[in-house]
């Protein structure tokens, strides 16, 4: 199910295994470098939209501070990873990811909240199948991390903070077929 | 008592009288946890304290239950007009879907859903100091659910909480901008156990009413939230 991030990301054969793995067979490390993406993700869109110049005063701050805490949620998840796992090939940061239109705030607000919700699903949807109860914690910090940004975003965005009494949840295979188009995939 | 709890107590107790029952309950429940000691509080009491999943919805319920109550009297008290009055009655409608569900898993599990308590929220001077008590409400309330996760053991109870806890972060963090507070400080969430929870809410609980089954609110004179000078006419 990770193959194709995987092999996005120029992965080694285990992509190729990985392909048809159920969800119950992914380990903690293969979830934890699946939100890695996510974060490597939300970071690059970040800052590719503060590039842009088109973001109001109102929303420059809040990018900031969440593509530094995506920073951190990186460096705590490829921790984890490398305690759980050594020697498992994490997840790197691509040059260039497909973003879809930046050529305007709505526009780039519209694609922050879609980010946000992806990854705050994937970490909501990841949780019953990590085994390690430290892995879950950190899944379930970064999670809530990665909610409250998508409340900000859609505020800013003229939505509502809370759009459901219960926030939503992806699997695995469906994180991976949302981020598909941004991987080139 | 740590300072922290004394220094809640202080913010929260209106009269010195009140400020001194409260810290007898706080300083009770830190010592003991005995429910004896804080008999009219539902989040102390057994079925909120026992060990599984049961005694952790029980403990989140208790929790949901002040919550909404909090939204119902600020929605009523006329504090808030415009957008904070919408936000007020949306998140308390979630709060109640809330109640509903872990109310509904608790009894699936074949346990007993705690009642409503009666509630000891303070006379407010301002729209400010009320959305600062939600601020500290809601943020407990995110860090309680992230506090408990790792200990569920079903795993349909896990996602549950796990989705009650990204909304409650939501409604931090909306309370947040609307008090003009930094919304975005922390990259990951910070937990809080069960006696850290208590800790801090038990400033906001009087004794409990009769189990009303989780539906209509606890008896009692209606207290206005925002002080008589300062409500809306």
């Amino acid at each position: 199910m990770l193959a194709l991030v995987n092999v996005a990301l120029g992965g080694t054969a285990r992509g190729a295994v990985l392909r048809d793995v159920s969800p119950q067979e992914l380990t903690d490390a293969d979830l934890l470098n699946s939100a890695l993406v996510l974060e490597f993700i939300g970071i690059a869109f970040g800052e590719e939209a503060l590039g842009t110049g088109l973001l109001g005063a109102g929303a420059v701050p809040y990018f900031r501070s969440a593509a530094g805490n995506g920073a951190l949620r990186s460096e705590a998840l490829a921790d984890a990873i490398r305690t759980s796992s050594p020697g498992y090939e994490i997840a790197e940061r691509r040059r260039s990811y497909a973003f879809g239109d930046t050529g305007s705030e709505a526009a780039l607000l519209g694609t922050a909240v879609r980010l946000g919700t992806i990854a705050e699903s994937g970490y909501s949807g990841s949780a019953t199948l990590i085994t390690a109860k430290s892995n879950l914690a950190l899944a379930a910090s970064a999670g809530q991390g990665r909610a409250r940004e998508a409340a900000v975003y859609r505020y800013l965005h003229g939505q509502s903070f809370a759009p459901d009494a219960f926030s939503p949840v992806l699997t695995p295979a469906e994180v991976e077929q949302a981020i598909a188009p941004i991987l080139g995939g | 008592m740590d300072r922290a709890t004394e220094d809640t107590l202080r913010r929260y107790a209106l009269s010195r009288r009140q400020f001194l029952r409260a810290t007898a309950v706080a300083a009770g429940l830190t010592a003991a946890y005995a429910p004896a000691h804080a008999a009219g509080l539902g989040l102390s009491t057994a079925a909120a304290q026992e060990a599984g999943d049961v005694g952790i919805l029980n403990f989140a319920l208790g929790l949901e239950h002040l919550e909404r109550r909090l939204y119902e009297e600020v929605a009523a008290a006329g504090v808030f007009g415009g957008q904070a009055l919408r936000i007020a009655r949306e998140f308390g409608a979630q709060e109640a879907e809330h109640v509903d569900a872990l109310t509904g898993a608790i009894e699936a599990l074949g346990g007993e859903p705690v009642g409503v308590d009666r509630y000891n929220f303070p006379e407010l001077n301002s729209e400010e100091e009320v959305l600062s008590l939600l601020v500290d409400v809601e943020e407990v309330g995110t860090a309680a659910y992230l506090g408990v996760a790792t200990r569920i053991r079903d795993p349909e109870i896990l996602t549950t909480a796990i989705r009650i806890h990204n909304v409650e972060a939501y409604h931090a963090t909306g309370v947040r901008l609307l008090a003009g507070e930094k919304a975005l400080e922390n990259a990951l969430g910070q937990p809080k156990d069960r006696s850290e929870v208590l800790r801090a809410v038990t400033p906001f609980f009087l004794e409990r009413a009769p189990n009303t089954g989780g539906g209509a609110s606890a008896g009692g004179a209606r207290r206005s939230l925002l002080a008589p000078k300062h409500r809306r006419v």
